[in-house]
């Protein structure tokens, strides 16, 4: 037993030669160690100084979507932020675009869907998981089964906006509350800042809705030096959402009428009273205009409002800092790592291309070789 | 009276020493680059421009150093890598009985950080099924150890000292991909006397001992770190 124990805490030596380094990065990035003729070719391209080539060997292996990237994806699509829940459309659709090597900022606004081509599932429902969490059950290769579609003609729903229209996103982040939870954990997932990042009490209020207090505990100083830090950003923005529901496990959108959702709780009758999907960035000037936005500051409906978060200088340099952690294993906090990640951001965007695959194998070329 | 100074004087030195001794348990912080003029306690002084270049840059190093760059693997992958190294299908009945039971006690994400021992009982727990599987499907259990022959018994001498170490050298080249002879050479000596734990108070004359000696070193050499880090 005394042996066992002493095996357990057994460390790990250090590692160097390519031979270590092509072993270590078909881990990162299957999840796996390869096989011996995947780990020699590999080995012989960083050998050669060609790190990237063989990171491009290790992302043609199916775990790289199975299990690594489908682990990765997974967390972005509920509350509590976990990897242990079933497959659903909101990844296999982010799947689908980093296979296809279609550019990733469509994500969040293109009519697309990813569906397994599988005929031994239930169908894909409006109203149920059972397809996706049938595939992967019986471990269905999603690399090779995943079909991209048109989201509108899939599920009936008119409005669509990539993974933010998703059954998945509808039952996290659009049931019950006022419909400000999707917009939170857009910038949480997508622009790596949470309200608190962004707490700006400087800009207009305008659009603060009705159901937030203007004294709170009877004291007005806390709604103007708390509340409203984040309400003028995000109320304003969160318009978008006026005509989304997730009701009877479905995701709704009903063009003619705002939810009801949207203004009730009426506590300052004078708040804002959302009436139509229109939506407003108030945090375009002032300290968050660092986020770097481009295009169109204010629009109707959820397709242009993520548009504009897609094409945002923060978008970039979010997925480049979440991938940088993916394949690293670590923050960039020291000087190398930071500028890496910049440059990383900026190839990632260049000539609209937003190739994630592209920047998953770049980062990972590098990490693994400079640890 | 002159014992009563001598003894004042020994605990004094005593306590002394003693204080000494403790102050020096406390690590001390990295130091700086010997090229800058700053000493660690004048971090919060104004550098010339001169300056920035080389405490940056050492800053780097010392972030670098600091920083953990092994991860975990996750529940998922500590699947499917125990599957592919064993050659064994994670579809395997057994398996998925086994992981389902275990499944939220292996580590949840790849931050090296939070693994715990909680975490390793679980690894242990799938391997040993793993190694179970390996060791009773003869088409799989014949790729990595070729040469051992499991109609062996201990009476038979199945376990010679060859015997052990071509057990544990296979299973670790199957298991570990990548070790190093010094790997190799340690672990050899390290598992060896697992067998004797192992094969005392069994029956000798038993080809079933056999298999379950092995899959007691199988376990051993599949639950280890270098097959579940990252």
């Amino acid at each position: 037993m005394k042996t066992y124990v002493l095996f357990l805490l057994f460390s790990i030596t250090a590692w160097a030669g390519p031979r270590e380094q092509a072993f270590k990065l078909h881990n990162r990035l299957t999840g796996v160690p390869p096989k011996p003729d995947v780990l020699l070719v590999m080995e012989d391209h960083i050998r050669s100084g060609e790190p990237e080539r063989a990171a491009e060997v290790a992302v043609q292996d199916p775990r790289f979507y199975n299990i690594v990237l489908k682990n990765w994806i997974k967390p972005w699509t509920n509350r509590e932020r976990t990897n242990r829940v079933e497959l659903n459309d909101y990844v296999a659709t982010v799947l689908g675009v980093i296979r296809d090597d279609i550019p990733f900022d469509r994500i969040l606004y293109d009519d697309i869907i990813y569906t397994v081509n599988d005929t031994t599932a239930p169908a894909y429902s409006n109203t149920s998981n059972a397809h996706y969490s049938n595939v992967e059950s019986r471990n269905v290769d999603l690399e090779a089964n995943l079909i991209g579609q048109t989201q509108s003609t899939l599920t009936g729903l008119p409005a669509t906006s990539g993974v933010i229209t998703t059954r998945a996103a509808g039952a996290a982040f659009y049931s019950a509350g006022t419909n400000r939870r999707i917009n939170r954990f857009t910038f949480i997932n997508y622009l790596c800042k949470d309200y608190e990042d962004l707490h700006d009490i400087t800009i207009p209020d305008y659009r603060v809705r009705r159901d937030v207090e203007r004294n709170p505990g009877g004291d007005s100083r806390t709604y103007k030096n708390k509340c409203v830090g984040c309400h003028a950003g995000q109320d304003a923005l969160a318009g978008a959402f006026a005509h989304y529901d997730f009701v009877d496990n479905g995701l709704v959108y009903t063009p003619l009428k705002v939810v009801t959702k949207m203004n009730h709780n009426n506590y300052y009758p004078e708040g804002f009273v959302t009436s139509t999907d229109s939506w407003i960035n108030t945090w375009a000037t002032g300290q968050n205009a660092v986020l770097g936005w481009r295009g169109a500051t204010q629009g109707n409906g959820v397709k242009s409002l993520y548009q504009m978060f897609a094409k945002s200088k923060a978008f970039s340099q979010c997925m480049s800092k979440k991938v940088f952690e993916l394949v690293c294993l670590k923050e960039a906090i020291n000087p190398d790592d930071k500028a890496a990640v910049e440059t990383n951001a900026a190839a990632f965007e260049k000539d609209n291309q937003y190739n994630l695959k592209k920047l998953i194998v770049r980062t990972s070329a590098r990490c693994v070789t400079n640890e | 009276m002159n014992k009563i100074k001598i003894y004042k004087i020994v605990v004094l030195l005593l306590l002394g020493l003693m204080m000494f001794a403790f102050n020096n348990c406390i690590q001390k912080a990295p130091s700086y680059n010997s090229t800058s003029s700053r000493s660690p306690s004048s971090s919060i002084s104004i550098p010339t421009p001169g300056e920035t270049e080389v405490v940056s840059k050492t800053e780097a190093e010392i972030l670098q150093a600091i920083q953990v760059s092994t991860g975990i693997k996750n529940f998922e992958q500590i699947l499917h890598t125990m599957s592919e190294v064993t050659g064994v299908s994670s579809q395997n009945a057994g398996i998925k009985s086994i992981y389902a039971q275990v499944q939220t006690s292996l580590p949840n994400e790849n931050d090296v950080k939070v693994f715990m021992a909680s975490h390793q009982v679980a690894v242990t727990k799938l391997a040993a099924e793993y190694c179970q599987v390996l060791v009773e499907t003869a088409a799989l259990r014949v790729i990595i150890w070729p040469n051992f022959n499991f109609g062996l018994t201990i009476a038979g001498n199945a376990f010679s000292a060859a015997n052990r170490e071509y057990l544990i050298e296979s299973a670790i080249d199957a298991f570990w991909i990548v070790p190093t002879d010094e790997e190799k050479m340690q672990t050899v000596e390290q598992v060896s006397p697992l067998f004797d734990e192992l094969m005392a108070a069994e029956a000798t004359g038993s080809t079933t001992v056999t298999r379950g000696i092995v899959k007691g070193v199988c376990t051993v050499i599949l639950s280890s770190a270098q097959v579940t880090l990252l």
